[in-house]
């Protein structure tokens, strides 16, 4: 009894150590690694606040390739099951897609859309008239089992290039980082379903903050 | 046991807590060629030449800026702090360029070319691929200027972006940054002879 008592005692306050310790450790990682913005080359004098995004063309690198193909396919399976046309990537003109059905389209497709909702959101919509180059590097959504367990993340990440729409001047570029790490079912319930697009409009409001210089949307103008 | 268990949890916290959060790593460009040859097929990023021997006298001035810290971005090997001294591979390149071997420092009759290079930038985008495997997406871009005799300075920028492959999870981090470090380099060759054949003054 007395050496089960021993080693309960030594038990806890191991514990009790670890308790105090492990924050330490925590703290002594990478703080740069939480970053969800990192800049690459700063915004051009007199862009931040002053801008108008007219169009945005997103690439999805080979390194990307796989897992944006297995959601393109769940993305066509979506669009299928809602009775859509398959989409025409080849067609010039095409009538704007509600949000609705922001989650059957192509993620070369979708992404552009979410950014410039989110853009017209922030009222970026007068100034300097810039395009947006987005290449994505990563696209990875969650292990349902291993968020029940250990926890796991959706991410979404990629350089964005801002450039002068006439002339193609390159006025800067930064790196967007979005991390959303979930664990348990109330992670699974946090997350909930159109992961793909919630991860665009997140990255989309990075990138908003970026070109506007403010971390709060503007107010919206009373009529 | 329990003091021993107690120490153990107390050494790993403090070598967890003392150790620098980064992991510093400088890119070597004293590798033999063999070593690079074999480096550029693990990596799976093509093998820049070392440039042939050009016909002409060259003026080579590196500034200190040419050496500097790669700008890691992205999660995955965001503790590697990797600096990349390019005025070594840069020398080496534009030594091999040069019709003597020896470039001189400033313009003089014998030196056709004067070549400054004022800034290197590396960007290094590493993604996690798989199971305990990583590729880096490494931009490099050299800028500076060329100037011939009785001419005024031209700006010129060459930039290369390449993937590769990584050996382990970021242990190639380095190897791979120099491997593409060295494609900018040979692409200022490219550029520098271009030069030569545009004047119409085969300085190179």
């Amino acid at each position: 009894m007395d050496a089960y008592r021993s080693k309960s005692s030594g038990e806890r306050q191991l514990r009790k150590l670890s308790i105090i310790l492990l924050p330490l450790a925590l703290l002594a990682t990478s703080a740069e690694a939480a970053k969800a913005v990192k800049v690459i080359e700063p915004l051009a004098a007199g862009v931040v606040g002053g801008v108008s995004v007219e169009s945005t063309t997103v690439t999805i690198s080979d390194t990307a390739g796989p897992v944006a193909e297995k959601l393109e396919a769940k993305a066509a399976e979506k669009r299928a099951a809602a009775h859509l046309p398959p989409v025409d990537a080849t067609a010039t003109a095409r009538p704007r897609p509600e949000p609705a059905a922001y989650e059957t389209l192509p993620l070369a497709m979708m992404f552009p859309l979410a950014v410039e909702d989110v853009t017209r959101d922030w009222g970026l919509t007068s100034g300097r008239r810039i395009r947006l180059a987005i290449t994505i590097d990563t696209i990875k959504t969650a292990n349902a089992g291993m968020m029940m367990l250990l926890g796991s993340s959706d991410e979404l990440a990629g350089t964005v290039q801002v450039l002068d729409a006439a002339d193609g001047t390159k006025l800067g570029e930064f790196y967007v980082d979005v991390l959303n790490v979930r664990a348990g079912m109330l992670g699974a319930a946090m997350r909930g379903s159109g992961v793909r697009e919630k991860l665009a409009a997140e990255f989309a409001k990075h990138v908003a903050e970026q070109l506007s210089g403010s971390k709060r949307k503007p107010k919206a103008k009373q009529p | 046991m329990k003091r021993r268990a107690r120490w153990s949890v107390v050494v790993l916290t403090a070598t967890c807590a003392f150790t620098p959060a980064r992991a510093d790593r400088i890119v070597n460009y004293a590798v033999d060629e063999v070593a690079a040859v074999r480096d550029a097929a693990e990596q799976g990023v093509a093998l820049a030449p070392i440039p042939a021997r050009g016909t002409r006298h060259l003026a080579v001035r590196i500034a200190p800026a040419v050496d500097h810290e790669v700008l890691r971005v992205g999660i995955a090997c965001s503790a590697w702090k990797v600096q990349n001294p390019m005025s070594a591979l840069l020398q080496r390149f534009l030594t091999a360029l040069d019709r003597d071997g020896a470039p001189a420092s400033s313009l003089t009759p014998a030196a056709g070319m004067l070549v400054t290079v004022d800034r290197a930038r590396t960007l290094s985008r590493c993604v996690g691929t798989g199971e305990m495997r990583t590729t880096c997406i490494t931009r490099v871009s050299i800028d500076g200027t060329t100037m011939l005799h009785g001419e005024t300075a031209r700006p010129f920028r060459v930039e290369r972006e390449e993937a590769a492959k990584g050996v382990g999870v970021c242990a190639g981090l380095a190897r791979g940054i120099g491997l593409v470090s060295r494609q900018a380099a040979g692409a200022l060759v490219d550029e520098l002879r271009d030069l030569g054949r545009e004047t119409s003054h085969p300085v190179l």
